[in-house]
């Protein structure tokens, strides 16, 4: 028998035994050092009786009563809480921290509804038809081609044409082209609207 | 319920019915503005904290550690643990252990008494104790055992067999 077993094979003494007491109690003692308690309370009176008054106290406060909390202390924690809703009043460093860990939550849902937003506003400028053009335009724009296609033509007859033709060429695109086919529409174009506005 | 245990813990600490609701009543409307800034695994030790503040504040109002006389330890909202009704003689004793173990237990000092009610009266774990408190596992083991003899130290003769 080696020492060491030997020491964990003695009696136990007094002192000891009453440190391992409470650990007895709560079941935290390794079967072979509870033998050794057991052993040593079953032969000690006083350990014994120590045993039994930690037993009773233990027992004691386990019997005590489990109150329950009144329903009225709820009651009045429910009135007391409701009135003070509407008055509640939070310093305003916990009430910026409640902001700041509220927005901390939304951020991403805010992020999420502005992008869908943007996008929808993108999609319908692009989608958007151009005005239709009112009828002065139409008429310049008109007047415009027409005077294009008479200087091209009063271009291109010059080169061909000698002096004397050119003088009445000139005067033929003048007269027949762009007095009734560019001064004129111009001219009804824009006047339509001026009369329109002096009618009362 | 969270209720129930703060009452509980509040009433082995101040002794008294009445105090022990207002005791509750100020920790609850408290949780109850806290309650979005606590975690949930973090409202019990929260709830134990408070109230064991709240309730030794009450002491230090009223001035001392007095004892309550006509505690009824079978009042209406008691549930007795024992399964088996004892007799008179049985239960007359036991009344007054009881009496004498709540007053012991008022006595004892922070934080053996509350480790004794979590414990003993309200049956956590050593490691729900630990969590709760914010103490090493060993240190519950160590003050709970030292509270229990202090109770027994302090019991005397009615901790006698």
């Amino acid at each position: 028998m080696t020492p060491e077993k030997d020491k964990r094979d003695a009696p136990l003494s007094c002192a000891r035994a009453q440190v391992l007491l409470e650990a007895f109690l709560d079941g935290d003692l390794a079967p072979a050092r509870q033998q050794r308690f057991l052993a040593h309370v079953e032969g000690c009176a006083a350990c014994r009786t120590e045993l039994e008054a930690a037993r009773r106290v233990q027992e004691g406060l386990r019997a005590l009563p489990r109150w329950s909390c009144p329903p009225a202390v709820a009651e009045r924690v429910m009135a007391q809480v409701g009135a003070a809703d509407a008055s509640f009043r939070v310093p305003w460093r916990e009430r910026l921290a409640g902001w700041r860990q509220g927005w901390q939550g939304l951020w991403r849902p805010v992020c999420a509804g502005v992008s869908v937003a943007v996008t929808a506003l993108l999609i319908a400028l692009l989608a958007r038809q151009p005005p239709p053009p009112s009828p002065e335009t139409v008429a310049l724009q008109q007047a415009e081609e027409e005077v294009r296609w008479a200087l091209a033509y009063v271009a291109q007859v010059t080169a061909r044409a000698s002096d004397q033709a050119l003088e009445s060429t000139v005067g033929e695109v003048v007269g027949n082209v762009i007095g009734e086919r560019v001064v004129a529409p111009v001219t009804n174009a824009v006047s339509r609207p001026l009369k329109e506005d002096r009618q009362p | 319920m969270y209720q129930d245990r703060i009452y509980r813990l509040a009433r082995y600490t101040v002794g008294n019915r009445e105090e022990a609701e207002d005791v509750t009543q100020e920790v609850l409307v408290r949780l109850w503005r806290h309650l979005e800034r606590l975690e949930p695994a973090g409202v019990w030790p929260w709830l134990v904290r408070v109230t064991r503040n709240a309730s030794i504040d009450a002491l230090r109002r009223r001035g001392s550690y007095r004892a309550v006389v006509g505690e009824d330890p079978e009042g209406e909202t008691a549930q007795r643990t024992a399964s088996v009704e004892p007799g008179p003689a049985v239960q007359l004793e036991a009344s007054e252990l009881w009496r004498q173990l709540s007053e012991a237990l008022r006595d004892l000092a922070e934080p053996y008494r509350s480790i004794v009610i979590l414990r003993e009266i309200e049956q956590l774990k050593y490691e729900e104790i630990s969590a709760t408190l914010g103490l090493p596992l060993n240190t519950v083991k160590v003050y709970l055992h030292r509270g229990r003899r202090m109770l027994r130290a302090k019991l005397g003769e009615y901790a006698e067999p």
